[in-house]
C-alpha cells in the first residue's frame, strides 16, 4: 500500500509523541506486532473480541450508525474490523475455521477501514450500557487508535492539539500573558455587572488549583465568569495555572500511552507545585474523565482530592451556601445534555439535576437522559473540519431529543459538546427564536447573588 | 463407527472441552484491567453487584428492558437449554424418580420429570426457531453475523429437535441411557442403546462439546468476567462532598413539557 485514503486528514511530523511512522509496506506486519503485544494489556478488549454473540442490540443504540445507516458503524461491526484479526492470528478458531467464524487476514483494505471507522466512534459507552454481555466497543476503538498512533496514523487534528498542549498546557495554546489579560477582563466584566469585586488568581499557592476548559476563556466566557463567581461566593482560596489552563486531554481518545499520561503527569506536578488540596475540574465531559478515574492508574497516587466544579456547586447547593434566584434565568428554558464521558463514565448524574433546580425555574429534561444519552457526535475528539457533514448527520437523534422539549437553553457541561452543537444545531434558531447552547455554571453565574 | 462414537468420542470431547475451557479462561485472566472502566450508575455494596450481575445472567434484564422480541427468544432459549441440563444431570442418573424425595409416587415423579423435559425441550425449541428468523430477517443482525453464527443456532436446534423427537415419538428408557452414561464415566464403555436418534442427539452433543472451544458460546462465563469490569463498586467520591443533611437549601421548580423525571 501506499497512501491511505482516508475520511479523516493525517498529520506527518508527531513530534511530541515519540514514535516513529512505519513505511507502508510495513504497516501491516507491525499492526499484528502491536495487536499481540497491546490485547495482553486490557481484559476489556480481549473479552470483546472473544464473548460479542452477534446478538445486534447494540445497533440502534449507537447515534453514529442510527446518523450515517453505515452499516459498518454497527457497534459489533465496528469491533468485528479488530475481531476479525484478533481471530485469525490469536485464536485456535480463526487458525482453524477462517472465515467460518469471521476471522480475515489484514491486510491494507482492512487497516484503511479500522482508520476510517475507528475514527468515526465517538467512543461514548453508549452500547455498553445496552450490550448484553456489558461489551464496551469503546475500549476497542481505544486500542484500535493507540495502534494507529504507533504506526504513525494520526488525525492531524488530534496532533495539533497534543504539539499545544505540549507547547503551553492548554488545546488553544494561551500563552501566560493573555491569560492574565482574560482573567482581568472577566474581573471587569463582572465589576460592572454586579459591583462586586471577583478576583481570579493566577499561578498563586492555594488550597484549590481550578483547571478551566480553554475554550472558557474564548468561546465559552459565560463558564469562566460563573466559575469564578461560584468561588467568589464560596469564599474560597482558589487559583488557576497558566501552565495547566485545560481541563480536557484528547489523549483519552487516541494515545494514552504518551500524550493522556503526559497531562495527567502535567496536572499532578502543578497541583503538587502549588500545593492545593484539591484539584477542581471545569466543564469537560472527556477531561473529567481523564483527570477522575485515570490520574491515579497513570499517574500514581495523588496526595490531594480531584473533584468537578458541578459537585462542588451541587454541595454548596445543599449545605445552603449560595444564593440564588432563579428568576434571573426565567428567559431560559433549560435542557440539560448529559455529555456521555461525564455521565456513564465519571458519574456526573444527579448533581448537574441539583444546580440546575436550583438556578433555573424551567427546567425540561430530555429524553432518554442520564446514563442511556445519547452522544452529542463528537466526543472521541471527531471536531475535525473535514467532518462537519458527518458531525450533523450524527446528532440527528439529539436534534430530536432536544426539539422534544421545546428549550430554548441547551445545557451542555462539556467543551466538545458546545463546539459541536452550534455545526449539530445550524439553522436551529429558526425553529426555536433565541436559541442558546452554553454550560451550566453559566446559568450558575446568572442567578448568584453576590455580595 | 459405533466404536468411534460410543467408545472414543466422548473422551474426545470432553477433553477438548475441559481444556479449551481452561485455555481461554486463562487468557482472559492473564489479561488485566488497567484502569477504572466502571459503568455508572455503579452498584454501592458488594451485594449490590451480585444482585445486578445475577438478574442481568439469570433474567437477562437488560433485554427485557429494552427489547422484548429479543428477550423473548433469547431468554427462552436460554432458560429451556438450562432446564434441559438439568434434566440430563437429575434426570439419568435419577430415571426420572428424583421427584419422590419430595414425596410424589414414582409414576407421578416420571410423569412431571416427563413435563418439564418436554417443556425445556419446546422453549428451546422455539427460542432458537425466533433467534435464528431474527438472525436472517433484521438487517443490522445479518450484517454482524458469521457462519458460524448461523452453525452455532442451527447446531443447537438439531440437539433440540433429536431430543424433543426422542421425548415425543421415539422413547428411550431412562435407564437406556444411564447405563451408557455409566460405561463411559467408568471408563467401560457399553454398547450405544440402538435407538437410532439417541446416537444422532448423542453426536450431536459431542460435536457441541468439540466446537464449544473455537466459538462464542463460552460466552456463559464471559459474560461474568465482562460484566465484573463495568458493573463495580465505584472510587468514592472525595470527602471534602460530603454534606450534612437538612442544609439544603429550598428551591421550586416547574417543568413545562417534555418528559419529567
Ligand atoms: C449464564 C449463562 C448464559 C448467559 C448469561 C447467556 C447470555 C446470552 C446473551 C445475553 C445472548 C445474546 C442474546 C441472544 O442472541 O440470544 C446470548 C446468545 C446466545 N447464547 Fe447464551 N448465555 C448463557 C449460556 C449459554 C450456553 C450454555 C449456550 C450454549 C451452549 C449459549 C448459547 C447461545 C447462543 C447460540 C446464542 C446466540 C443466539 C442467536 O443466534 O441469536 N448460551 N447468550
Ligand atoms: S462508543 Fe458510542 S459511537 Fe462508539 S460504537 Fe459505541 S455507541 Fe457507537
Ligand atoms: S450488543 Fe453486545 S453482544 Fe450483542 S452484538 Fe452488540 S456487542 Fe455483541
Ligand atoms: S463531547 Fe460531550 S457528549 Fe460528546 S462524547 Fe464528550 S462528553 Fe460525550
Amino acid at each position: 500500500m501506499s497512501a491511505i485514503k482516508t475520511i479523516i486528514h493525517l498529520e506527518t511530523d508527531l513530534h511530541p509523541i515519540p514514535v516513529t511512522t512505519t513505511e507502508p509496506e510495513k504497516r501491516v506486519e507491525r499492526t499484528k506486532q502491536l495487536f499481540e503485544r497491546m490485547k495482553n494489556q486490557c481484559r476489556a478488549v480481549v473479552m470483546a473480541m472473544e464473548n460479542c454473540t452477534k446478538c445486534g442490540r447494540c445497533a440502534k443504540e449507537c447515534h453514529v450508525y442510527l446518523g450515517t445507516g453505515d452499516p459498518d458503524n454497527i457497534p459489533a461491526a465496528r469491533a468485528d474490523l479488530m475481531r476479525a484479526v484478533y481471530k485469525k492470528y490469536f485464536t485456535a478458531g480463526g487458525k482453524l475455521l477462517g472465515s467460518f467464524v469471521g476471522a480475515r487476514e489484514l491486510d491494507d483494505e482492512l487497516l484503511e477501514k479500522w482508520v476510517n471507522y475507528f475514527y468515526q466512534c465517538n467512543e461514548c459507552r453508549r452500547c455498553a450500557v445496552f450490550c448484553p454481555l456489558g461489551i464496551d466497543t469503546a475500549e476497542v476503538t481505544i486500542m484500535a487508535r493507540q495502534i494507529l498512533v504507533y504506526l504513525g496514523l494520526v488525525p492531524k487534528f488530534h496532533m495539533s492539539i497534543a504539539k499545544q498542549v505540549d507547547k503551553t498546557g492548554n488545546n488553544m495554546g494561551i500563552p501566560k500573558g493573555a491569560c492574565i489579560d482574560s482573567c482581568e477582563f472577566i474581573e471587569d466584566e463582572i465589576r460592572e455587572e454586579t459591583g462586586v469585586d471577583v478576583k481570579i488568581p493566577v499561578d498563586q499557592k492555594a488550597e484549590i488549583l481550578y483547571v478551566p476548559s480553554s475554550a472558557d476563556f474564548f468561546t465559552n466566557f459565560d463558564t469562566m465568569v460563573g466559575a469564578a463567581k461560584f468561588f467568589h461566593a464560596i469564599g474560597a482560596n482558589w487559583t488557576i495555572s497558566s501552565e495547566i489552563l485545560e481541563a480536557g486531554n484528547f489523549g483519552l481518545f487516541f494515545d494514552h500511552d504518551f500524550t493522556m499520561k503526559s497531562h495527567n503527569n502535567r496536572l499532578v506536578r502543578i497541583a503538587k507545585k502549588l500545593g492545593v488540596k484539591k484539584v477542581v475540574q471545569g466543564e469537560c465531559g472527556h477531561g473529567w474523565r481523564a483527570a477522575r478515574m485515570y490520574t491515579p492508574s497513570l499517574s500514581g497516587p495523588v496526595p490531594f482530592e480531584i473533584t468537578h466544579i458541578i459537585e462542588e456547586a451541587a454541595a454548596a447547593i445543599q449545605r445552603g451556601q449560595l444564593k440564588l434566584d432563579p428568576s434571573k434565568n426565567d428567559d431560559k428554558i433549560v435542557t440539560l445534555h448529559d455529555p456521555c464521558n461525564a455521565v456513564r463514565s465519571s458519574n456526573l448524574m444527579e448533581e448537574p439535576r441539583i444546580v440546575l433546580r436550583a438556578c433555573v425555574n424551567n427546567f425540561v429534561e430530555m429524553y432518554p437522559n442520564r446514563e442511556k444519552n445519547f452522544c452529542c457526535g463528537s466526543g472521541g475528539g471527531i471536531l475535525m473540519e473535514e467532518m462537519i457533514e458527518w458531525r450533523k448527520k450524527v446528532t440527528q437523534v439529539k436534534r430530536d431529543q432536544v426539539r422534544a422539549t421545546g428549550a430554548n437553553y441547551l445545557c451542555a457541561p462539556c467543551s466538545i459538546c458546545k463546539a459541536q452543537f452550534p455545526v449539530a444545531f445550524e439553522g436551529y434558531e429558526k425553529e426555536v427564536p433565541g436559541f442558546k447552547i452554553g454550560g451550566l455554571m453559566d446559568l450558575v453565574g446568572y442567578a448568584l447573588v453576590l455580595e | 463407527m459405533e466404536f468411534f462414537i460410543g467408545r472414543i468420542l466422548p473422551y474426545l470431547a470432553v477433553t477438548c472441552f475441559v481444556v479449551g475451557l481452561i485455555y481461554r479462561i486463562g487468557r482472559w485472566n492473564s489479561a488485566p484491567i488497567p484502569h477504572e472502566q466502571v459503568l455508572y450508575p455503579a452498584p454501592e455494596t458488594t451485594k449490590d453487584v451480585v444482585v445486578e450481575i445475577a438478574t442481568e445472567a439469570i433474567f437477562f434484564k437488560k433485554i427485557f428492558n429494552t427489547d422484548k422480541a429479543l428477550w423473548f427468544g433469547s431468554w427462552f432459549f436460554h432458560i429451556g437449554l438450562f432446564l434441559a441440563l438439568g434434566g440430563h444431570l437429575v434426570g439419568i442418573p435419577f430415571e426420572g424418580k428424583q421427584f419422590i424425595y419430595f414425596g410424589t409416587s414414582v409414576e407421578l415423579s416420571k410423569e412431571l420429570s416427563h413435563i418439564l423435559g418436554s417443556v425445556a425441550g419446546i422453549f428451546m425449541f422455539v427460542g432458537l426457531i425466533y433467534l435464528l428468523i431474527r438472525r436472517l430477517t433484521i438487517l443490522e443482525v445479518k450484517k454482524i453475523s458469521d457462519p458460524s453464527d448461523y452453525f452455532d443456532a442451527i447446531l443447537l436446534l438439531a440437539i433440540a429437535f433429536t431430543g424433543n423427537y426422542m421425548r415425543f415419538l421415539a422413547p428411550l428408557e431412562y435407564v437406556e441411557a444411564k447405563n451408557f452414561v455409566i460405561g463411559i464415566l467408568s471408563f467401560s464403555p457399553v454398547a450405544l442403546p440402538s435407538n437410532g436418534w439417541f446416537v444422532l442427539h448423542f453426536t450431536l452433543v459431542m460435536i457441541l462439546l468439540i466446537y464449544f472451544p473455537f466459538s462464542k458460546l463460552f460466552h456463559f462465563i464471559g459474560t461474568f468476567y465482562t460484566q465484573a469490569i463495568s458493573t463495580k463498586i465505584a472510587p468514592p467520591k472525595p470527602a471534602s462532598l460530603k454534606v450534612e443533611k437538612g442544609t439544603s437549601a429550598k428551591v421550586v421548580t416547574t417543568q413545562k413539557g417534555g418528559v419529567s423525571y
